[in-house]
């Protein structure tokens, strides 16, 4: 059992959603304020989501092995 | 940019939602652990009265009772440092979660931030996804929209990140009766009349708005490289072509008020055809 299963799966379908939000307005406006807004924004916080993703699978594995261990 | 924004905010919206969530589940594994410690106390006092009663029975074999209660206190050993653990866990992520949160939350107010300054300034386009219409100004920028089609009043337009001394002048005010570019056939100089007008609509829907923005010729190389373009479709030969030294289309003004071609003939002719109204050029 992973305890925080629903809330990984919650975050990286956020991660995903953004991905793809990303994906579809980079064709509809300029190139130069994409590149910026992408280097100094969007990456950001894609890294950010990433580290959000690994600290929910580090918790839910610990829990998981914690109950396990009963 | 405005799907992005919004995008933005359900992100921070789904992150603190999830990061409640988990918190609330792990209060759950804490809640479990704690019940089932409560039972396995109340298994170890039960068995430690079954030991009383038997050791109070002469000649009795307490055997099983004892083994009953070592069992017990193993359990509750365990459910202890279950507890702990979890507890630790908990304390541990629940301030990862914070972190992140903030962190988050601090990335999307900046993103939005961007994002809102970027509209703003688009918003001060009168044709934003219209079809392509230059606005006069001192901040009036070129329209994100895709087609070569431009329509204006004949006045010079001097865009934002626009360098000194050149200006988007009307081609009504371009004096083009002594163009000696009268047709296809008179571009001999390795570029096609459909690479300059590539090269139009690059300058108004890349390279100006970049201008705006602060990019610069390294910006759009990077731009090229990352895309593949290079020649005359690259948005730093537009922008070399257009704004550079010795390249770039000059106009002599005249005291009516007209401009006389000194360089640009090929541009000139190419953008009549193509159907804009505007050229970027020097003004002598």
């Amino acid at each position: 059992m992973r305890p925080l299963g629903n809330q990984e799966r919650d975050v990286a379908d956020t991660r995903r959603l953004w991905n793809e939000s990303q994906q579809a307005t980079r064709s509809t406006w300029h190139d130069p304020v994409r590149i910026r807004f992408d280097e100094q924004h969007s990456r950001s916080l894609t890294s950010e989501l990433a580290v959000l993703a690994a600290d929910l699978t580090q918790a839910s594995d610990a829990f998981a092995a914690i109950l396990a261990s009963l | 940019m405005v799907t992005l924004a919004s995008s933005l905010a359900r992100v921070q919206d789904r992150v603190e939602r999830s990061a409640a969530e988990a918190r609330h589940a792990a209060a759950e594994v804490i809640r479990r652990i704690s019940t089932e410690l409560a039972l396995r106390r109340q298994e170890l006092a039960d068995a430690q009265e079954a030991l009383r009663q038997c050791q109070a029975s002469p000649y009795a074999n307490c055997s099983g009772e004892y083994a009953r209660v070592r069992r017990a206190e193993e359990a509750v050993r365990k459910a202890e440092a279950a507890l702990r653990a979890a507890e630790t866990t908990r304390n541990d992520m629940n301030a990862r979660l914070s972190a992140r949160t903030s962190q988050i939350a601090r990335q999307v107010g900046q993103g939005r931030q961007f994002l809102d300054a970027r509209l703003r300034e688009l918003g001060e386009y009168t044709a934003i996804g219209a079809g392509g219409t230059f606005t006069s100004g001192t901040s009036g920028k070129v329209s994100s929209a895709g087609t070569a089609s431009v329509s204006g009043g004949a006045a010079l337009l001097r865009p934002a990140g626009l360098p000194a001394g050149f200006a988007m002048v009307p081609l009504s005010l371009i004096d083009n009766s002594s163009n000696r570019v009268t047709g296809p056939q008179d571009f001999r100089k390795g570029y096609s009349p459909q690479d300059l007008a590539w090269a139009f609509q690059a300058f108004r829907d890349v390279v100006l708005p970049g201008l705006a923005v602060g990019a610069t010729a390294d910006t759009f190389r990077q731009r090229d490289q990352s895309a593949g373009l290079q020649g005359t479709h690259s948005y730093s030969m537009t922008h070399s072509q257009f704004l550079g030294k010795g390249d770039a289309i000059r106009l002599n003004r005249q005291p009516d008020g007209t401009y006389q071609i000194a360089n640009g003939q090929h541009r000139i002719w190419v953008a009549q055809q193509y159907g804009f109204t505007h050229v970027p050029a020097w003004i002598a």
